[in-house]
C-alpha cells in the first residue's frame, strides 16, 4: 500500500524556481516579441544612423532603449534565472536528504 | 492566510538571491558565447570567411545604385563627412583586398575606380563642402588659398594604394598634385599640418596625409624622409598631451589645443605613423592602449577620452555608452590598430564586443552590423583586410633606400 501523502504540483512545490522560470520566460517572451515587431533595425541609432521613416529621432531612441533593455536582459538574466533555478533545485535536493537523515537518525 | 505572505515573500527573496548568484555565474561565462575564432575574420595571406561576407555585402550594397543613395543618403542626414569616409575606407580595404586575392583584381580595380572618379566629381561639381560638415562656411581658412587636408590627404591615399595596385596615369598625375600642394603648404604651417575646418586642424586627416606621402615616395622618384623627421619632431614638441603622453586631436594652425587625445583620432594616426615611424607608432599605441582600452569579463571597449582629458561628445565619438565611457567610434578605429599591431588578444575582445553589441545579421553569404553604418563597417572591413598595401609600401621604399 502506498503511504506517501499525493505529490503537490511542481510549481506549489518549488515557487522559487516557478518564479525564476517565469522570469525567464517572460524576457524571453518580450524579446521575441521585440523580435517579431522588427525594433531590431533601431540598432543603426547606435551609430547615429536614423531608420527612415521610423519616426522622430526620440520615439527612435526609445524603440533603441526598449529593444536594447529586452536584448540585455535576454542574454544575461535568462541563463542567469535559469543557472539560478537549477541551483535552487540542487539545493531542495540536498536540503530534502539532509532532512530525510535527520529523521532516520532521530531516536523513535 | 497570514502565514503564506512572509512564506512567499522568503521564495521571492530566495529566487532572486539564486539570480543574483547565476548572474554572478554567468557573466564570466558570457564570453565562450560571443568571443569568435580569430581564423573567422582575420587571415595572414587570404580573405578570412566573416570578412568575406563583411566584403560582399558592402561592395552589393555600392554596386546597387538605389541602395547605395538610400544608405548614403542616411548617414549624410547626421554627418556629410561619413559619406567621404566610407568611400575612402572601401578603397583602401578593396586595395587591401586586391594583394589578397589577386584573381579578384580586376573586379575590385573596377570598383575603386567607380568610387575615385565618383568622388572626384561630386568634389569638382559641388564644392568640397560637400563632405563636410556645414560649419566649414562659418569662417574663412586662415591658409589660403582654402584647401581641407581631410580631402586632400584621404583622396591622395585612395589614388595611392589604388596605384599599388596597378598603375594609373590620370591618377598619379592628381595624386602628385595634390601631394605636392600638402608638402609645400605643411612645411609652411607652425605645426607642419593643414586645416581639416577652418583653424582647425585635426591628426586624423594630417597623419592620412603622411602616409599618402609615404606611399608616393614608393610609387615615384621621391624621397620626403628628411620632411616626415621633421613632423615627427614638430609633433612630438608641439602636439603632444603632456599628462597621457599621447598626441591630441584637433588644435589650431598655430599648435593651440581644441580637441585633446580622443579614441576616434589615435587609433587610425597610429595606423599611418606605422609608415612613417614605427618606433614612434608603437610608443603611442602602448600609451594610448593602457589610457583607452577597458575590458569586461573577456570583451573589450576603447573609451574615447583617456582619464586625464575630459571633453563633451560630439558626431566623431559616435554614441558613448553611460557609466562605461565606451565609445562605438573608438572602439571601431581600435580594431584598426589592434590588427595593424597584431595585438590578437586585444582584437579578438574587440570582435567579442562587436558580436555582442554590435547586433550581427549574417546569412550564408552576408554580413551586416545592424548597429553600423556603412562608413562603419567601411571601417571594420579595413581593420580585417589591411596589411599587404602597407607591406608593400614599406618593402618599396626601403628597397629604394638601400639601392640609393
Amino acid at each position: 500500500m502506498n503511504t506517501h501523502p499525493p505529490k503537490r504540483p511542481l510549481w506549489k512545490r518549488t515557487p522559487s524556481i516557478t518564479i525564476l522560470c517565469f522570469f525567464a520566460l517572460l524576457i524571453t517572451l518580450v524579446f521575441g516579441l521585440c523580435e517579431l515587431i522588427g525594433l531590431r533595425v533601431y540598432a543603426s541609432v547606435l551609430s547615429l544612423t536614423w531608420v527612415s521613416g521610423g519616426g522622430s529621432h526620440v520615439e527612435q531612441g526609445v524603440s533603441l532603449m526598449i529593444y536594447l533593455l529586452a536584448y540585455f536582459a535576454f542574454v544575461i538574466l535568462v541563463p542567469a534565472a535559469l543557472i539560478g533555478a537549477v541551483l535552487l533545485g540542487l539545493w531542495g535536493r540536498v536540503r530534502a536528504r539532509r532532512e530525510r537523515k535527520a529523521e532516520l537518525s532521530e531516536p523513535t | 492566510m497570514n502565514t503564506e505572505t512572509p512564506s512567499k515573500k522568503r521564495h521571492f527573496l530566495h529566487a532572486m538571491l539564486a539570480l543574483f548568484v547565476g548572474v554572478m555565474l554567468w557573466l564570466p561565462c558570457i564570453q565562450c558565447v560571443y568571443t569568435p575564432r580569430l581564423s573567422a575574420y582575420v587571415h595572414a595571406k587570404k580573405i578570412a570567411p566573416r570578412t568575406q561576407k563583411l566584403a560582399s555585402t558592402l561592395l552589393a550594397d555600392w554596386k546597387n545604385p538605389h541602395t547605395r543613395k538610400k544608405l548614403l543618403t542616411r548617414m549624410r542626414k547626421s554627418n556629410a563627412e561619413w559619406d567621404f569616409m566610407g568611400r575612402s575606407f572601401l578603397v583602401w580595404a578593396l586595395a587591401n583586398m586586391s594583394l589578397r586575392t589577386p584573381k579578384q583584381k580586376d573586379l575590385y580595380i573596377e570598383l575603386i575606380d567607380s568610387i575615385i572618379d565618383d568622388t572626384l566629381t561630386l568634389e569638382r561639381t559641388k564644392g568640397m563642402a560637400v563632405f563636410m560638415l556645414p560649419y566649414v562656411h562659418n569662417k574663412p581658412f586662415v591658409m589660403q588659398p582654402a584647401r581641407s587636408q581631410f580631402l586632400d590627404g584621404e583622396i591622395a591615399l585612395m589614388m595611392g594604394v589604388r596605384r599599388l595596385v596597378r598603375e594609373h596615369l590620370p591618377y598619379k598625375k592628381e595624386m602628385r598634385k595634390r601631394i605636392n600642394i600638402m608638402v609645400s603648404r605643411m612645411k609652411k604651417s607652425p605645426t607642419m599640418s593643414l586645416e581639416s575646418y577652418p583653424d582647425e586642424v585635426w591628426l586624423f586627416c594630417n597623419t592620412t596625409s603622411l602616409a599618402a606621402i609615404k606611399v608616393g615616395d614608393a610609387l615615384d622618384k621621391t624621397d620626403h624622409s628628411v620632411f616626415f623627421r621633421r613632423w615627427i619632431q614638430t609633433a612630438k614638441k608641439k602636439l603632444i598631451h603632456r599628462p597621457s603622453g599621447i598626441l591630441i586631436s584637433a588644435f589650431t594652425l598655430k599648435g593651440r589645443t581644441l580637441q585633446g587625445p580622443e579614441g576616434s583620432s589615435i587609433w587610425m594616426s597610429i595606423h599611418h605613423l606605422m609608415l612613417i615611424d614605427k618606433a614612434f607608432a608603437k610608443a603611442q599605441y602602448t600609451l594610448a592602449k593602457k589610457q583607452l582600452i577597458r575590458g569586461l569579463y573577456g570583451f573589450s571597449y576603447a573609451k574615447e577620452w583617456p582619464p586625464t582629458w575630459k571633453a563633451a561628445s560630439d558626431i566623431d565619438s559616435g554614441t558613448i555608452v553611460p557609466f562605461l565611457g565606451a565609445s562605438a567610434s573608438s572602439s571601431g578605429f581600435a580594431l584598426v590598430a589592434s590588427a595593424t599591431m597584431k595585438d590578437h588578444a586585444l582584437l579578438k575582445r574587440l570582435l567579442a564586443s562587436l558580436q555582442l553589441a554590435g547586433f550581427p545579421r549574417e546569412t550564408d553569404k552576408t554580413l551586416q552590423f545592424l548597429a553600423s553604418n556603412q562608413v562603419g563597417s567601411a571601417v571594420m572591413l579595413y581593420a580585417l583586410v589591411q596589411g599587404p598595401i602597407w607591406e608593400k609600401v614599406i618593402k618599396k621604399t626601403t628597397e629604394k633606400r638601400s639601392a640609393s
